[in-house]
């Protein structure tokens, strides 16, 4: 299965514009049949609620699908909006690339 | 009079029964007019005409004074007044105004100008707002040790005491608060970046957040949490994106975007300013749902916010354009080295205040210098509380023009008086201490619009002049209760009440005012500074004083209650050297400022002032009077064809009919003291003539004054033509008991009619004499009536 899964390392400031070119980078990742697709945070600086609002519009696309998404190595300050919107129950959130492998592809 | 009954403040009325007084004076004009007549068509004596038409002449002068007088009279004016305290609506003490009692030494013993000062110092008053200036000739060292000694005294009183107590206590506050401002001040300086805002400015575009985010988090200060911080910067993420997505939505990306940030000891604030149009946010955020579901795409921006924020708000200023303020309060981090202490209160001031650092500390800083300053007032007014001081009269005054011998140019000229009312006081005239409380009331009126009393245009109000500590008949002439009474109150009601130097509280803008009189006036009469070069006597300055302020349209008040206890005293030459000041002075004020010729004035006005004088003119006709028997016994001369039935039906009707009005306007005195004073004015006619020769010749006359008692000679030279016209009617008399013995007496009836008449005379004139030679001892002080 870890073949299937796919990494998507978005960087920098995360909002409305920015995410749409995640989106993108997602939805041609679904057409090409992928199954797990995991976004590394690691490089995100911040997020606001629009760059929150893509991430749902993406995760709905995913599971649509009938694939998953997985999000990971979120830092302190959007770790915030997650939790300030209690959106960390409806994500799937890992501590980093290894948790995740642990978690679901161990 | 100080009667609570009535409810207005100050009620003026004419005197009552004042129509019959008006029906009498018309009657008695009318008869007197008829019985004038009657002399000049058919009882004149032409072969004797030397002494007939000087009588006739003395007869018309005196129907014309009786005019004047009487018409005058027309509307005999009484005044009620509330005490200051009293009145309705109530006056707030914090804005009575500020009083200098002056006090006029000249000339007189130290104990009575002791008593006096202590009167004054005394009268019922804010301690703080009445100052005794006690004004003496030259260098009196004297009156300064006493002024010094009764300042003294009177620190110790209650109420100053009370006084001294209120100011150091405001003082103690004052320097409690000033020192909450030195803190206030210090942790200012200790803290300036902690207080500073910051700010920074950046174009509308979305990846100018990531320069904000680099900036935002360079001030961070370790005492914050990093849960408080990202909540913060999460915040502001989302004003800033609010901004770049609807505020500036169809604005050009260059549109600036300010951000402003506070970091404060327990709250974070920052601002953000956009250019975009107005928005209601709190009517925005009513229509939002509850709840976002989970699954939307948007709509949590607000809710992260609300989250977030203990307080925020969407101002749109019409220049700066729109503020989004959020202020998120914090815990610091225990650990952190710094205390917080003072300034909570300050630091929700900066908040509110939407305002710089700079600002504040500016502010503060007036605040301080502002409380430092009221300090130092608090100080003046302690070191302001000797209340009694000695102000030396010299020549040398700021305008040299100004050398009119007057107290009052003095205090308004010397700068050393600051009163906003001025009590002109002799020192033989001790203050009651409802003095300035029952006329005060006069120079305020209430405005129902602004509900505040506003100065009115009075300039003055007069009291009597009365002297407690003697009996009218025994005291030569100091009473004067015809002037000080029915006088003064028949001149009030026609608006020129005669100012007279002590007794009266007078308005310090309107004396100003006449002082400043314009240059055309100048020129005028003689002029202003013709009158101020030469020294007049008082009298003079006091009535040309009234005249003036009548002028400028200011207003007088004759409040016709005894408020000084005049002391009179026991020195006839002295007394005598006043009564000739006085009349002298009326005599002045015709040649410096004829009424008559000022415009300014209204006929009534100008009839008051002139009558007053012309009444000394009559010096040489009651001379005449006086003579018209005396020439009978000797020479058989009469001045009329005869004194028959004719001359008594004309005659009788006119005498009476004066003398019963005369007793009418000055109802409410006893009969007596009114033919006392009547006595008098009569007797008194040498000065008269004096007077009025020395008005004409320059010449300076007064009257000497010797030491404490007079010696016999000086007392002869006061009265010797009183005397004169005594023994030659005794003279007189004998010549005609002679005459009678010797069976040469032709006409009894006319001898009867002559002594009549000089008995008459000589009642008049024996008053005058016995005060002279046996003057009546009384008390220097008035003690017995002060302290009751």
């Amino acid at each position: 299965m870890s073949k299937n899964v796919k990494i998507v390392k978005p960087s920098g400031l995360l909002d409305g514009t920015t995410s749409v070119n995640l989106r993108q980078e997602v939805e041609s990742l679904l057409a090409k049949g992928t199954k797990d697709i995991l976004l590394d945070f690691a490089q995100v600086t911040f997020m606001n609620s629009s760059g929150l609002g893509v991430l749902v519009a993406i995760l709905k696309k995913v599971r649509s699908t009938g694939a998953e998404l997985y999000i990971c190595s979120l830092n302190e300050q959007v770790k915030m909006i997650f939790s300030l919107t209690k959106m960390d129950s409806v994500f799937i959130i890992c501590e980093n690339q290894a948790d995740f492998n642990k978690q679901f592809h161990g | 009079m100080n009667d609570s009954r009535f409810s207005a403040n100050v009620i003026t009325t004419l005197k009552p029964g004042i129509i019959w007084l008006r029906y009498l004076i018309i009657i008695n004009l009318i008869v007197g007019g008829w019985y004038l007549q009657w002399r000049i068509n058919y009882s004149l004596n032409w072969n004797a005409f030397w002494l007939a038409i000087p009588l006739l002449i003395a007869e018309i002068y005196t129907y014309i004074a009786g005019i004047m007088f009487f018409l005058g009279m027309w509307r005999l004016t009484e005044r009620k007044v509330k005490s200051l305290s009293q009145i309705n609506p109530p006056f707030p003490e914090d804005f009575w105004p500020t009083i200098d009692v002056l006090i006029d030494c000249t000339n007189k013993p130290l104990e009575l100008i002791e008593t006096t000062a202590t009167a004054a110092l005394k009268i019922d008053y804010p301690p703080t707002k009445l100052f005794v200036y006690l004004i003496g000739e030259i260098k009196s060292l004297k009156i300064k040790k006493m002024a010094d000694k009764l300042g003294k005294i009177d620190l110790e009183t209650p109420g100053l005491q009370r006084e001294i107590n209120k100011i150091k206590y405001h003082k103690n506050q004052l320097e409690k608060k000033l020192k909450e401002f030195e803190i206030y001040l210090a942790e200012l300086e200790n803290n300036e970046d902690f207080l500073q805002t910051l700010s920074i400015e950046v174009e509308t575009k979305p990846e100018e957040f990531n320069q904000i985010l680099t900036w935002v988090d360079s001030l961070y200060k370790d005492y914050i949490s990093n849960d408080d911080w990202c909540k913060f910067k999460l915040a502001l993420g989302e004003g800033f994106d609010n901004v770049i997505k609807y505020g500036h939505r169809y604005l050009s990306h260059k549109t600036p975007i300010k951000i402003e940030v506070n970091i404060l000891s327990d709250y974070l604030v920052f601002r953000i300013w956009d250019q975009g149009d107005e928005f209601d946010l709190e009517k925005y955020l009513t229509q939002l749902p509850e709840k976002v579901d989970d699954m939307a795409e948007s709509g949590r921006g607000f809710f992260i916010f609300q989250e977030i924020a203990d307080y925020f708000s969407y101002t749109h200023y019409p220049k700066q354009g729109n503020c989004l303020l959020m202020i998120q309060k914090y815990t610091p981090i225990n650990n952190s080295d710094y205390v917080f202490s003072y300034g909570q209160s300050l630091k929700e001031i900066i908040l509110l205040l939407n305002t710089d650092y700079r600002n504040i500390y500016d502010y503060l800083l007036v605040e301080k210098a502002k409380i430092e300053a009221e300090i130092s007032e608090q100080e003046y007014k302690l070191s302001n509380l000797i209340r009694c001081r000695y102000l030396e009269k010299t020549n040398t005054l700021i305008n040299p023009n100004y050398t009119a011998a007057n107290n009052l140019n003095y205090a308004l000229f010397s700068g050393k008086t600051s009163g906003e009312f001025i009590l002109t006081l002799d020192a033989n005239f001790v203050p009651k201490p409802e003095i300035i409380q029952r006329t005060l009331p006069y120079f305020y009126q209430y405005n129902l619009n602004s509900c505040n009393y506003e100065s009115n245009r009075v300039a003055f109000a007069q009291t009597p002049l009365i002297f407690s500590n003697s009996e009218p008949n025994v005291s030569f002439a100091q009473h004067n209760s015809l002037f000080n009474g029915s006088i003064q109150q028949a001149k009030d009601g026609m608006g020129a009440v005669f100012y007279l130097g002590t007794n009266a509280v007078l308005r310090k803008d309107a004396f100003i005012n006449i002082y400043s009189f314009p240059e055309e006036n100048n020129s005028k009469n003689g002029g202003l500074n013709n009158f101020l070069e030469r020294e007049y006597n008082p009298i003079t300055d006091h009535i040309i004083t009234s005249i003036r302020l009548n002028s400028l349209g200011w207003k007088s008040v004759y409040h016709n209650e005894q408020l000084a206890l005049g002391i009179a005293s026991n020195n006839i030459e002295y007394i005598w050297r006043e009564k000739f000041k006085w009349i002298q002075g009326f005599l002045q004020v015709l040649k410096i400022e004829n009424p008559w010729f000022n415009n300014a004035l209204n006929f009534e006005q100008q009839m008051q002032y002139f009558q007053s004088i012309y009444f000394y003119f009559s010096g040489i006709f009651i001379l005449i009077f006086f003579l018209c028997p005396l020439i009978f016994f000797y020479t058989e001369i009469i001045p009329l064809n005869n004194y028959d039935r004719d001359f008594a039906i004309h005659f009788i009707p006119a005498f009476l009919l004066n003398n019963l009005t005369f007793i009418f306007l000055n109802w409410g005195l006893k009969i007596k003291s009114i033919w006392v004073e009547k006595q008098y004015l009569i007797a008194q006619f040498p000065l008269y003539i004096k007077a009025f020769v020395s008005l004409f010749t320059h010449k300076e006359m007064t009257v000497e004054v010797t030491a404490n008692q007079a010696s016999w000679k000086s007392k002869l030279s006061l009265i010797w033509v009183q005397l004169s016209l005594i023994i030659l009617t005794i003279g007189g008399l004998i010549v005609s008991i002679y005459r009678w013995f010797s069976g040469n007496l032709i006409q009894p009836e006319l001898y009867l009619i002559n002594l009549g008449w000089s008995i008459y005379n000589i009642s008049l004139l024996l008053l005058i004499i016995k005060a002279v030679i046996w003057p009546a001892k009384f008390k220097e002080k008035a003690n017995s009536t002060i302290n009751n």
